[in-house]
């Protein structure tokens, strides 16, 4: 009798722990139950860069994640910029992943206000320094100062291979948009180191975007004497003028690029017949850890990925691609197995998941994407 | 662009052609418009958002998303209502908050960054009211290059900044009152202005047709200048309101005001090409319709492209339903 | 014969003086300022380019904006046309001419798509632009996942913005605009719409149907400028908020250099006389290395200057021909005491 209640007991605890825990996943085995709603805010919705962020988290909240995005048009404002964050909390919104930010701590106050999680902006210190004890405000994962270190990165992969007559494409940096000031700086310092090494480099500019005052700039930029291009909003405007110009042989390509299902056969396309030279993409998996973040955050966990309280402000390289073989390792990473099984391990940063979940967790997974961990797999 | 929609003259076009019998639902419909496509927006996105367009969280984002260009389009409607067309309102905003912000940053004080403000907005406002009145130019696209023109001083005036932060102003917590206050305020005045001076009147005769109310002693010249210096005050108190709510200002600050105030007043019901049918109202309910429209379909999680689509969409429907109230022989240019 | 000759000489110079006037400017201006290159070599290829370009733009702007109808859907017809007629254009396996060809097509339905909604609506042509350069900003933006076309894989497509095709192609469509406006039934029509609405009306022209035509020329010109632009960069991308308001800002200047011209040659030719002396302007600041926001300042600056001298040059003239009438009554006046 007593061995037979026992056993129902036990039978009715494990029943009852499995219901419990199959409580916590939907029913098609997407975490958690209840879908989150994250808001995505960018500067342009037809970004290459943005557009691969966009379809990655829209994988994840397909086979991983319940949650819900939303995305938002194109915003140029500050007050643009605070509108969207009330719109989604009026949503319901948990969190927000600023992709972009000009309003600065604004942005970050405003959603701390509405209760939801920032995601985002942590390489600006200030705002950081400002914000990161603030419950609400989770840090990002930062790419050092990703638009300078990009730019110098592609710069001095040109420079190595001994180019030094330039022209660089400024996009928005005449317009004070900050993203390509950034590129800007970063194109310069690594100029200015070579000519205090004593290297003559010219360097001519173009500005702004595609237009009529563009194709003059750009048209007088390549009839001149030169022999590499360094594009600060993608390559793609660059590669057919330099063909028609006739000067495929003599000029290479180096820019920030996005990395996806439309452009990987341009790319290596491009290298194979030598006209890159250097890519700086963005990992568009720190992202997926900024899911995975917020959804940690909703259930009352922010702090269990938090060094000493403070948000989190983990660095990581962005991918400076300076030949084929990498190219290849990087898109059989994003596009393959890779990425799906990466993104299965984000679940690793939800306490609710795996209760181990902690800050190691994160650092680990930060190194996952790095470009020394992808060159090395198999 | 002339438009003969307005012209009070019993049983016949200027032309001479007998003018077309309104039917009185027709007119109705068309008079109604507006409201009914605010009610049924309204009503759409509550049942689509399940009431959470409408909630207290968003009811106060409501009134900051619309506030901007209910303020501007209050003050384009003396403008659009004289007959003449300003598309630079954009580039008016951006160098007026700017040059406001520089103000502030370097004095430190809120005075003085209204007073900035305001005497910037007028000087344009001046600039562009005396080019109305006293040169003859094809206005409209006069000021969209004027509009390129102020921004390009904007960017220039922005120098080697990206974001101009004030940090002496304080943040403020619940920019509510400070937003119903000027709301209320310039829609009250605009209303008195508009409707019950001379002022407004005389905008309204002569964007109906600008040679009887020049032989009947109205000083067009007059009017229009005024007209510009009143939605010039409204720019600038557009531009304060967006300064104290961000605390910023760049080169793109109030970028799509320019477009978003023409929409506004279409959707409101107000005559573009101006006239006694002109109305104060057009600007709020406009600023609203389209305020309700953008949240709606934001909370739904539309994507960018969808909720152009739609937009554009509505937009049609909204103004078609609205015109069935004034239909002309001849297409209206 | 003699004087049909000098006519057509006093014609010629008149047309051609301002856009030598502005490049012969510029010629001088960078070259003082030691900055060499400025209208030889790949830099007049670049100003007849930007000429051909920008003067299509300005043409179809032209069609509507000289009858009083502002249409703000340019950009957005542009895109839309070179996106659908390229994806056409590589799910069939076409050729350049074919794809040109499917872009035309293509933007003249869009055109006339939007001048359908003009027409059926009855709304000011503003209103209905806007409405619709959102929708075809919307719909360029939903294919292709918002990535818009690119050519650039396909090196024999992107022809049309290098010689001889350019020229022919600009050549080709001047000569039938001429031809079109001047000795056509459709060009009477569309001159006496322009003249006067109301008369042009009552004396039986069929409004609508002319403009619908003039919505569908202006939307094949605008793909047809959306093809140079893809052959000068290979790839086309979609835009929002209406951001494609800012392809027609280039636009005005040849416009209203046409009419100017106009009084010399033909409209049409004027347009594309003024669209040169735009791009030596462009051409000239870019050899200059000036910054954007002082370009933008510049050129802004001279179109005021320029719309303020056309819509006032009548009073010069008004002015001198009153003054010739005052000389010579006071001239028989005085024969007469």
């Amino acid at each position: 009798m007593k061995k037979a209640a026992c056993a129902i007991a036990l039978i009715a605890t494990v029943a009852g722990m499995s219901a419990f825990g199959q409580a916590k996943y939907a029913a098609d085995g997407r975490y958690p139950a209840k879908t989150i709603k994250i808001g995505v805010e960018t500067f342009d919705p037809s970004d290459g860069g943005y557009m691969g962020v966009q379809s990655y988290l829209k994988s994840l909240s397909k086979g991983i994640f319940n949650v819900e995005f939303i995305f938002s048009e194109r915003i140029d404002s500050a007050e643009q910029e605070l509108q969207f964050i009330e719109n989604c909390a009026a949503a319901g919104a948990k969190g927000i992943i600023a992709y972009y930010n000009v309003s600065k701590g604004q942005a970050v106050a405003k959603a701390a206000e509405l209760k939801m999680f920032y995601w985002g902006t942590a390489e600006e210190k200030d705002i950081y320094d400002q914000y990161k004890a603030n419950p609400y405000f989770l840090g990002s994962v930062i790419l050092g100062n990703g638009d300078h270190d990009g730019m110098y990165g592609v710069t001095k992969a040109l420079l190595a291979e001994g180019k030094t007559k330039f022209v660089y494409a400024n996009g928005g940096a005449d317009f004070g948009i900050t993203m390509f000031v950034n590129r800007r700086l970063g194109f310069q310092d690594a100029i200015n180191e070579a000519k205090a090494k004593g290297a003559r480099i010219t360097a001519t500019e173009v500005p702004g975007f595609p237009n009529e005052a563009w194709f003059a700039a750009q048209g007088a930029a390549l009839a001149g004497d030169i022999d590499a291009v360094v594009s600060s909003f993608g390559p793609e405007v660059w590669i057919q003028p330099i063909t028609a110009a006739g000067k495929a042989r003599a000029v290479t390509i180096g820019s920030f690029g996005a990395i996806g299902p439309s452009t990987v056969d341009l790319f290596k396309g491009m290298y194979a017949s030598g006209l890159f030279s250097a890519i700086a993409t963005e990992p568009t998996e720190r992202f997926g850890i900024a899911v995975a973040m917020i959804v940690n955050a909703a259930e009352g966990n922010a702090a269990a990925l938090k060094k000493n309280g403070e948000a989190t402000r983990e660095a990581e390289s962005l991918w400076v691609i300076t030949n084929p073989q990498d190219l290849a390792k990087i898109v059989d990473f994003e596009l393959g197995a890779g990425r799906t099984a990466y993104s299965k391990d984000l679940t690793k940063l939800v306490k609710s998941i795996d209760p181990s979940a902690g800050n190691a967790t994160l650092l680990d997974l930060i190194k996952g994407f790095s470009l020394e961990t992808i060159r090395a797999k198999k | 662009m002339e438009d003969t929609l307005n012209h009070d003259e019993p049983g016949r076009t200027p032309d001479g052609a007998p003018k077309k019998r309104r039917r009185p639902s027709a007119a109705a419909l068309g008079e109604l418009a507006p409201l009914l496509g605010l009610l049924l927006i309204s009503t759409l996105f509550l049942v689509l958002t399940e009431g959470r367009i409408f909630g207290p969280i968003n009811l106060r984002s409501l009134t900051n998303q619309e506030l901007i260009t209910a303020l501007v389009a209050a003050g384009a409607v003396f403008v659009f209502g004289a007959g003449a067309f300003d598309m630079s309102m954009s580039g008016s905003l951006c160098l007026t908050a700017i040059i406001g912000a520089k103000v502030a940053m370097a004095t430190g004080s809120i005075a003085a960054m209204v007073v900035a403000c305001v005497a910037v907005s007028l000087l344009i406002g001046i600039v562009k009211g005396l080019l109305a009145a006293y040169v003859e130019v094809p206005f409209f696209i006069v000021t969209i290059v004027i509009g390129v023109f102020l921004g390009a001083l904007g960017l220039l005036a922005m120098g080697k900044e990206t974001v101009l932060t004030i940090s002496a102003l304080p943040r403020i917590r619940d920019m509510t009152p400070i937003n119903l206050g000027s709301l209320a305020s310039v829609f009250l005045g605009g209303l008195v202005l508009f409707n019950l001076t001379s002022l407004g009147k005389s905008c309204k005769l002569v964007g109906g047709n600008e040679r009887a109310a020049r032989q009947s002693g109205i000083d067009v010249r007059r009017t229009k200048l005024l007209a510009f210096l009143v939605s010039a005050l409204t720019v600038s108190i557009a531009a304060i309101v967006i300064l104290l709510r961000t605390k910023t200002a760049s080169a793109l600050t109030g970028g799509t005001v320019g477009t978003d105030i023409m929409v506004a007043l279409v959707l409101g019901g107000m005559p573009l090409s101006g006239g006694p049918r002109s109305r104060i109202g057009a600007a709020l309910v406009g600023a609203a319709t389209i305020t309700v429209l953008n949240s709606g379909l934001a909370i739904m999680g539309a994507g960018p492209g969808v909720i152009q689509g739609f937009r554009g969409i509505t937009f049609i429907a909204v103004v078609f339903v609205a015109s069935l109230s004034y239909r002309t022989r001849l297409l209206p240019r | 014969m003699g004087s049909r000759l000098g006519k057509f000489a006093r014609c010629l110079a008149g047309t051609l003086a301002l856009p030598a006037l502005a490049y012969c400017f510029f010629a001088v201006l960078c070259s003082a300022s030691g900055k060499a290159g400025f209208g030889v070599g790949s830099d007049l290829a670049i100003i007849w380019r930007n000429t051909v370009y920008s003067g299509l733009i300005s043409l179809a702007l032209s069609f509507n904006l000289t009858s009083g109808r502002f249409d703000f859907s340019v950009g957005s017809i542009l895109i839309l046309s070179v996106i659908l007629g390229v994806d056409a254009a590589l799910a069939l396996g076409l050729g350049p001419v074919p794809m040109l060809l499917a872009c035309l097509a293509t933007g003249a339905i869009l055109g006339g798509l939007s001048g359908l909604a003009y027409v059926l609506l009855r709304l000011p042509p503003i209103v209905v632009s806007i409405g619709v350069a959102m929708i075809y900003e919307a719909a360029a933006f939903l294919m292709n996942g918002g990535s818009g076309v690119s050519v650039i894989m396909h090196p024999d497509l992107p022809i049309f913005a290098r010689q001889p095709t350019i020229t022919i192609l600009a050549a080709a469509i001047v000569a039938l605009l001429v031809l079109l406006l001047n000795f056509t039934k459709f060009g009477y029509n569309t001159n006496s719409l322009r003249g006067g609405q109301a008369t042009a009306v009552n004396i039986g022209i069929d409004e609508k149907r002319n403009a619908l035509a003039c919505y569908a020329i202006a939307g094949l010109l605008l793909a047809a400028a959306g093809v140079i632009s893809l052959s000068i960069l290979g790839t086309m991308a979609p835009k929002l908020s209406l951001g494609s308001s800012s392809y027609m800002m280039n636009a005005f200047l040849p416009l209203f250099l046409g009419g100017f011209l106009a009084r010399y040659s033909d409209r049409n030719v004027g347009i594309i006389a003024g669209s040169f002396v735009q791009a030596c302007i462009i051409s000239g600041f870019a050899i200059l290395g000036l910054s954007v926001s002082l370009q933008s300042v510049l050129n802004t600056l001279i179109v005021l200057a320029f719309l303020l001298f056309t819509s006032n040059s009548y009073k010069l003239e008004e002015f001198r021909m009153m003054k010739a009438k005052r000389l010579a009554a006071i001239a028989a006046r005085e024969k007469t005491v």
